[in-house]
């Protein structure tokens, strides 16, 4: 389906296609209604809590200190980033949902139903790891860091490759956890819909549109597990990177 | 199969930048102060009840203290009142025995002098009665005879006198 998305604004620097398509635009959309109402939200803020986006807004907060921060072993400095990951995560997985009716016919999809999308997500928490890693430990602790502790002699050239596949597959597993878990949805979407084409049949139509509903709001619920998952092991993979001090 | 598509991973990684600026830079910092001084408001307010309830129970113990020492000041009170009350009451009914003793005594004084006075009086009149009788029965039994042997015999005392 994203290879029949439709190009808005057709763009290109050098050999590098940055053409605007359905996809970066719901992107767009979604960051621009993420910080919209982010800024509505505290716009309006107040000492004692009273609206709903308020109590929203620092429930999620509170979730990323308690539930994500805390477990993972991170200080507070690195809650903007999981809160943004977090939200940015909800808010392109939800307009697959809200749009699902529509979507998998126009061809929409949001950067998390693509494999790209979440790629560069992962591979951006796993540039941070290392990057992390790199600062705190310095070079020598860096190599260091990467293989067990205790480990010595010649098990190091045996365990040292098999360190580096599993770093590097970390990004990998995390991107296609979350593709596969969005467009899992999305697929399941598109095949119930599909029978309204094959089967021109009222009941059918019926079953069809109940059951996409039934997946849609199912899609919400993955969606926020998704974003839960995914900024918790972005978040175990950067305190991994600062708490590895050999 | 996977295709690259290098304009998905840029504006991702893009508008997810933007998404982090705006949080990090202008939404987390007021956030996050307005939480922080919540939390130090309800700290310090737990920690200001947490003080008054202390101080609370400082007072209540002192209270208790206070009203313990009252209470025995009180027992003590009452214990001196009622052994100086006992000292004096005790004291006071010796006296009072003592000058009922006197009362009595003077008492039984008068009674004893009235009652000599009323025997003395009571003779007196006897006699004076007696006197007076015995005057009537002697005016009634002297003969004239006898009342001028009479008169003569005193008369003739009185001369005896007189020459003594």
């Amino acid at each position: 389906m994203h290879e029949s998305a439709k190009v808005f604004l057709a763009l290109h620097l050098g050999r590098w296609d940055l053409s605007v398509d359905a996809t970066v635009l719901l992107n767009f959309a979604a960051a621009f209604l993420l910080i919209v109402l982010l800024w509505l939200i505290t716009r309006r803020l107040t000492f004692a809590p009273r609206s709903f986006g308020q109590n929203l807004l620092e429930t999620a907060v509170e979730f990323m200190e308690k539930q994500i921060l805390a477990p993972a072993g991170l200080d507070k400095a690195w809650l903007p980033l999981c809160l943004s990951a977090f939200l940015y995560i909800l808010f392109t997985g939800l307009p697959l949902g809200m749009l699902g009716l529509l979507g998998p016919q126009a061809g929409l999809g949001s950067a998390v139903s693509n494999i790209n999308g979440t790629a560069a997500l992962a591979v951006l928490f796993f540039v941070l790891s290392l990057f992390v890693r790199f600062k705190k430990h310095g070079l020598w602790g860096f190599c260091k860091s990467l293989l067990p502790q205790g480990v010595k002699g010649p098990v190091v050239i045996l365990l040292l490759p098999v360190e580096i596949i599993s770093q590097l597959f970390k990004p990998f597993s995390l991107a296609i956890r979350l593709f596969a878990n969005m467009s899992g949805g999305h697929l399941l979407l598109i095949s119930i819909l599909s029978f309204t084409s094959i089967f021109n049949n009222i009941a059918v139509w019926l079953a069809s549109y109940g059951g996409a509903i039934v997946i849609i709001f199912f899609e919400f619920f993955v969606c926020c597990i998704q974003a839960y998952v995914f900024t918790f092991l972005g978040a175990s993979m950067i305190s991994e990177a600062i708490g590895e001090a050999t | 199969m996977f295709k690259l598509e290098i304009n998905i991973v840029f504006w991702t990684l893009i508008s997810f930048g933007l998404v982090c600026w705006v949080v990090s830079a202008k939404i987390y910092p007021i956030l996050a102060k307005m939480m922080q001084e919540r939390a130090d408001k309800i700290t310090g307010e737990l920690a200001a009840a947490e003080k008054q309830r202390r101080e609370a129970e400082t007072l209540r113990a002192e209270l208790a203290e206070q009203q313990k020492n009252i209470e025995l000041t009180e027992h003590r009170i009452l214990s001196e009142a009622r052994e100086k009350a006992r000292v004096q009451a005790a004291g006071q009914f010796e006296a009072l025995q003592e000058e009922f003793r006197a009362l009595r005594k003077a008492k039984e004084e008068d009674l004893r002098r009235l009652e000599d006075d009323f025997y003395r009086n009571f003779e007196e009149r006897v006699g004076k009665m007696l006197y007076t009788a015995c005057e009537k029965v002697l005016r009634v039994s002297l003969t004239p005879e006898m009342q001028q042997r009479i008169l003569q015999e005193r008369f003739e005392e009185l001369k005896k006198l007189k020459e003594f």
